[in-house]
């Protein structure tokens, strides 16, 4: 005699809510919902670093080449970077701990210090000044 | 624990909506929705269902026990369903505002609102930290007064089934008698906002009567584009960061602060710090309540700044 398998209802319940937590992702995957947020004139950019950080005025801006992000400076000197998230952008403005190297003189990486943040890789004219500015943080924060 | 849960009756009409809701913005708005963020929402809903199963118990066996000391013998009558749905509303009025304005509670709550997308399955975005803080409290004056605790989960439950449908952009506005007394998706995308302007508004569950009542009302403008989220979006999809964030930089916090100041970042609201190095919703509202004014101060000329000036003006 065979032995019936015995599942719980709620383990059932768990395994058919998964599946169609998987499912649904995979439509919205399949159907294209989102896509990819594009910074393309300054403006988009001011816009962005207002929704990042309410009232954050930008005086300086840098944007990446294919408008993947971009780095801004308020009249304060803060430091704010954009990057995309899934199709918004996420914002930081950036602390002591915030790093910059340069991978080519157009390429600037920066490291925000915040791990779950990352790092943000932005394809700019003005990287070596940039690099500097961030890496200046830090000093100037504890002069 | 009770048998029947309306939620679980509710749940593959939720999936229906949200594919229902996924061919509308396939063909009317593609950004409302993105698989990375859809996914996580619904796994913080799964993840939610697990922790309800495994804590429940303990608060459905503590009220009750707390039952037995109850001041009425309400019983089951229809007019005690209808009193306790409308009193369980309430307290949901009060554990919602609890949970924006007490760090300890928001640690909890702000996974519900740290998605940039307002959609169906945000509303699915449900915390899995609820037991760690001290929101069951709310309901026991309820379990107090009479009502059993059946009774209280199972109008919980309706409550929670209603909410469901207003987040959502699909729907404009409702007509303006529903619009005056029930919560809608217009007031509750203001609830969800990060503008200045809506932050800690409408903390209403099924009612919007609450929000009237007790002052953290705001109606939902045409003229200003709602954004989403949090203050500092998450910029991450990682779903355990996304969950225990907010407790982890609770513990950071009470960590480095000096020992008079360690509970406030607890008990105070989010962005409190001892040395005023970040803002509360209150400070960025009141620094862009200053913004205004000082800009429709500059777009007056200067005479009619004056009033020396003003009374000279021809009548």
């Amino acid at each position: 005699m065979r032995k019936s398998m015995n599942v719980s209802p709620q383990l059932l319940q768990f395994a058919g809510s998964l599946v169609a937590i998987l499912a649904l992702a995979g439509i919205a995957r399949a159907l294209k919902l989102g896509g990819e947020p594009k910074l393309l004139q300054d403006d988009d950019v001011r816009r962005a670093a207002g929704e990042a950080v309410e009232g954050f005025r930008p005086v300086a801006i840098s944007r990446d080449r294919e408008g993947r992000g971009a780095i801004l400076r308020d009249a304060a000197g803060r430091v704010l970077v954009l990057k995309p998230h899934g199709n918004f952008f996420a914002g930081r403005l950036l602390a002591a701990t915030a790093r910059a190297r340069l991978n080519s003189p157009t390429a600037l990486e920066i490291d925000s210090g915040e791990r779950r943040y990352g790092k943000v890789s932005l394809d700019i004219d003005d990287a070596a000044a940039w690099a500097e500015v961030v890496n200046a943080l830090g000093s100037t924060r504890h002069a | 624990m009770p048998d029947f849960s309306p939620v679980d009756y509710a749940v593959p009409g939720f999936v229906a909506l949200v594919l229902i809701e996924m061919i509308w913005a396939r063909f009317r708005r593609r950004e409302a929705y993105e698989a990375r963020d859809t996914l996580v929402s619904l796994a913080f809903g799964l993840g939610s269902t697990v922790s309800g199963l495994l804590t429940g118990g303990f608060f459905f066996l503590l009220f009750l026990w707390t039952w037995q000391f109850r001041l009425f013998d309400i019983g089951w009558a229809w007019w005690a369903w209808a009193l306790c749905f409308v009193l369980d509303d309430l307290k949901y009025y009060w554990v919602h505002r609890a949970g924006h304005r007490i760090r300890w509670m928001w640690a909890a709550h702000v996974n519900h609102h740290s998605s940039q997308h307002y959609n169906l399955s945000t509303a699915l975005r449900q915390t899995w930290t609820n037991p760690l803080t001290f929101g069951f409290l709310f309901a026991l004056p309820l379990v107090l007064l009479g009502f059993h605790p059946v009774m209280i989960a199972i109008c919980g439950g309706f409550n929670l089934i209603y909410q469901f449908w207003i987040h959502t952009e699909a729907i404009d506005r409702m007509p303006r008698w529903f619009e005056a007394v029930m919560n809608t998706p217009s007031h509750h995308r203001v609830h969800h906002a990060t503008n200045p302007r809506y932050l800690d508004r409408n903390y209403a569950g099924v009612f919007i009567v609450w929000d009237k009542m007790f002052g953290t009302f705001e109606s939902e403008s045409d003229e200003e584009k709602i954004r989403y989220g949090i203050i500092k979006q998450l910029g991450s999809f990682n779903l355990l960061w996304a969950v225990f964030h907010e407790w982890i930089g609770i513990v950071q916090d009470m960590w480095r602060a000096p020992w008079g100041s360690k509970l406030g970042y607890l008990l105070r609201e989010p962005g409190w710090t001892h040395d005023g190095s970040r803002e509360t919703s209150d400070m960025i509202r009141a620094r862009w309540l200053a913004g205004r004014e000082e800009a429709s101060l500059a777009e007056i000329p200067v005479a009619n700044q004056n009033p020396i000036a003003g009374q000279g003006e021809p009548a």
